[in-house]
């Protein structure tokens, strides 16, 4: 154990500051307190049968000061945070795997956040600041459809700020570790019956440079993130009508470059979507139209190779490229939801289009200059969802439900249409102290369209779409101010998608998930509590890349059983002006990587009601997840490894909040 | 797939079997109980009266239960009777009653000079504010505990 003596006595010490003279709240304070709990915005949004489901309150996210989905994942089970070696955030990295699995679906309200070519929101948006959310809800599984037609192993729900929930300007900003800032503001007002909210934030995320030196010469590899992203949004009882725009410059990191020998990588990503949503009064209909559109722009320099474009009659390599690709989403759906004798049934019907367009996508050779990549014509997508959900109540406490989902995938270029079939039952016992839900679930997974246009591009053969079954059992048992939460799942993972080296394929074995989670929390009273979380996650024959790689990548793929594990405990305290969150998580693969510990703490510090002055500190120990980078030269052979890189850095904000 | 699909039913049917021994059901406070009681604490504090009457012109605020007299609240049909007038929109309240001491159950009424305080959501958390001014044109001295409320 690399905590020992001082280090662990220091470490439980600053876990347990908070119970030291903690303070009784009066009476009336503390039932402002529990209606703080009691009328939390998700207990209006949450569905207790929709799915294994782990909320996020306002005041946990208040207190926490989780600033991103990147330090969320953290406390979610059978979950790692991992980036990619171009920078972009995952769950579940591997090298050369990029596109073909995302266990991530991510929605704010009901607007599903995805990219037409990529098909990950999970990218989008997990290094931007939440502030702009009120609460998150995380279903584990495929939850009803009432919560997203898409689903994958887990889907994120962001709620965001109501302005009749705010009723208040504020204007915050920190500053912290590599000179870090952020600025924001936001504003919301009004009632139940017209209420908006917007919010702007600018924030410049500077991260731990890292280098890598090839022969006498050292490469500097950038992971820094600035962006500008704006967000407003206006509620009647009625409508909400909502808007989001994002500019972000990313820097690459490793990009693609075959040895490591990255000059320059960067991209220039644009968001902006808007949507409108209807609710009857009384809420049985619900009509939903978005539109997004994206622009990204990336260029990336290396000294080495980094790929081969065909130049009749020969293959060369290139060592650069700059592309530009466009793409629109536009999404509808429609909802109704029928009440008759003990059963309650939503019916939906969804459509899509989804376009993506190349504009520029070219490289400079020495000699020949700029030369274009030829690529497929596959550039469009429609996508149409029929769905029926019934849940019978044999009473108020106990539900059974079925649903059931047919969704045709509709392609362009050459790509063959798909259909995608989903399936879920269920039952569900709730009452005050004990909620118990089991669901046995069957699926096939959409094929992203990177995955889709890559292989057209390497001329690789069809690849079928996954197939997902799988079943899940929970139990929250409630006494007094305790819950104890457990949660098993089994999940059978059937032609897998992986890419060889070569192209991509469908994985000739089963992969199976077996998870286990114990989770206990108890409140002290409604502004102190602990959290004690402790999960086991058993993947077999996952597709692993071999460490010892010689030849091409395409005769390394092996497939191994990995045991993961990962527990934290939290605490969250009040004394006086002060709010104090301290927690430790554990992640751990056995027989691998270096067990993994993050200690995060906020310390929030109220002098009066306007004023709000916090410092927050994320993996103090520097011993957070680390990944193994491995980019290969598959003309020589040649290995290049960048070892234990944090995803998170350790890091300290002070930051300071002014109401208006 | 089949197989696979019995080996989960037969996992799930086991441990179901274990937990379900658990179960059994308590009560809980609700939302509208909490509310009533923050309502009670706040209406003892402003008038010095076993038996306070209020006016709901909010019903989406609070249920009228009957178990309000046990916290020494009389919901009243007509507001020229009552002592407090629990609002969330002044749009129905006759001009005599207008004269009463209304409390609001939001922001934008509770900005209204008419009332004098309100229970309302601000940065996500519920506020509860008592208008100083407001409190000295009623007459009304609060008690001790309410004190740190009046602003």
């Amino acid at each position: 154990m690399f905590v020992k003596g001082k280090g662990i006595a220091a470490i439980l010490g600053l876990l347990f500051i908070g119970f030291v003279n903690i303070s009784s709240a009066s009476n009336l304070s503390s039932l402002l307190g529990e209606y703080s709990q009691l009328g939390d915005l998700s207990q209006k949004t949450k569905k207790e049968a929709a799915g294994n489901l782990i909320v996020f309150t306002r005041a946990d996210l208040d207190r926490m000061k989780i600033k991103t989905l990147a330090e969320l994942i953290n406390y979610l089970p059978f979950m790692r945070y991992y980036e990619d070696e171009t920078n972009l955030s995952s769950i579940g990295y591997a090298p050369y795997q990029y596109g073909t699995f995302n266990p991530l679906i991510i929605y704010i309200n009901d607007r599903e956040i995805t990219s037409p070519f990529f098909g990950n929101g999970f990218q989008i948006v997990s290094k931007i600041d939440l502030d702009f959310i009120d609460h998150i809800e995380v279903y584990l599984g495929i939850p009803s459809y009432d919560i997203g037609i898409h689903s994958s192993h887990c889907v994120i729900k962001l709620y965001t700020k109501k302005g009749y929930r705010e009723n208040s300007t504020v204007l915050g900003s920190y500053y912290g570790t590599y000179n870090t800032n952020s600025e924001y503001i936001s504003a919301g007002k009004g009632s139940e019956n017209l209420s908006y909210f917007i919010y702007f934030n600018r924030k410049f995320l500077y991260r731990k440079r890292l280098h890598h030196r090839v022969d006498d010469r050292v490469y500097d590899l950038s992971r820094d993130l600035n962006y500008y992203n704006f967000y407003g949004e206006l509620d009647t009882r009625n409508f909400r009508v909502s808007g989001e725009a994002l500019w972000t410059d990313l820097d690459n990191f490793i990009g693609r470059s075959w040895d490591i020998t990255t000059k320059k990588a960067n991209s220039k990503f644009r968001y902006l979507s808007g949507s409108i949503d209807y609710f009857s009064d009384d809420k049985s209909w619900k009509i939903s139209l978005s539109y997004s559109n994206y622009l990204t722009r990336g260029e990336q320099k290396s000294d080495g190779p980094m790929g081969i474009i065909q130049v009749p009659p020969i293959y060369l390599t290139y060592n650069n490229f700059y592309l530009k690709l466009g793409g629109k989403l536009v999404d509808v759906n429609v909802e109704k939801n029928l009440k008759f004798g003990k059963n309650e049934l939503l019916v939906g019907i969804f459509g899509r289009y989804k376009g993506f367009n190349f504009k520029s996508y070219k490289t400079y050779i020495e000699g020949l200059g700029t030369l274009d990549f030829k690529l497929p014509s596959y550039n469009r997508e429609y996508v149409y969802d029929l769905y029926f959900e019934n849940k019978y109540l044999i009473n108020p406490k106990n539900i059974f439900m079925l649903s059931l989902k047919s969704e045709k995938h509709l392609l362009n270029g050459g790509i063959r249409n798909y259909t995608l079939f989903g399936a879920k039952t269920g039952y569900i016992f709730n009452n005050d102290k004990i909620t118990f839900k089991t669901f046995l679930e069957y699926k096939t997974n959409p094929i992203s369209s990177y995955v889709l246009f890559r292989q057209a591009y390497l001329g690789g053969r069809r690849v079928s779409p996954s197939q997902s079954s799988g079943g899940s059992i929970e139990l929250d048992y409630r006494k007094a101010n305790s819950k104890y939460s457990f949660l098993f799942i089994e999940n059978f993972n059937k032609n897998f998608i992986y890419f060889d080296g070569r192209s991509y394929n469908n994985h000739n074995y089963s992969i199976i998930f077996t998870g286990l989670s114990l989770k206990y929390r108890y409140n002290f009273d409604p502004f102190n509590k602990i959290e004690l979380s402790g999960w086991y996650l058993r993947a077999n024959h996952m597709p692993y890349l071999s460490k010892k790689l010689t030849g091409l990548l395409g005769d390394n793929i092996k497939t191994k059983n990995f045991n993961y594990f990962g527990a934290y405990i939290s605490l969250f305290n009040k004394i006086g002006n002060f709010s104090l969150f301290n927690s430790l998580s554990y992640r751990g693969i056995f027989n691998d990587n270096r067990p993994s510990f993050n200690l995060c703490s906020t310390i929030i510090y109220n002098p009066t009601d306007r004023l709000t002055i916090y410092l927050k500190g994320i993996n103090l120990l520097n011993r957070g997840v680390t990944t193994t980078y491995i980019a290969i030269n598959p003309l020589t052979g040649k290995v290049s490894t960048l070892n234990h890189v944090q995803p998170i850095d350790r890091t300290v904000w002070l930051g300071v909040e002014y109401t208006f | 797939m089949v197989g696979s699909g019995v080996h989960i039913l037969r996992r799930l049917i086991l441990l179901t079997s274990i937990l379900t021994i658990l179960a059994y059901p308590v009560l809980s406070i609700t939302l509208h109980e909490l509310k009533l009681e923050i309502l009670s604490q706040v209406a003892h504090g402003l008038f010095n009266k076993k038996k306070i009457t209020i006016y709901l012109a909010d019903n989406s605020f609070i249920e009228k239960k009957k178990d309000a007299n046990k916290m020494g609240i009389v919901f009243v049909d007509n507001c020229s009777s009552a002592d407090l007038i629990v609002a969330g929109s002044l749009k129905h309240l006759s001009k005599d009653c207008l004269k009463k001491t209304i409390f609001a159950t939001n922001y934008p009424l509770f900005k209204n000079r008419h009332t004098i305080g309100a229970l309302f959501w601000q940065k996500g958390r519920p506020v509860l504010i008592l208008k100083k001014r407001a409190l000295e044109r009623k007459h009304l001295k609060v008690k001790k505990y309410l004190k740190k409320y009046v602003h």
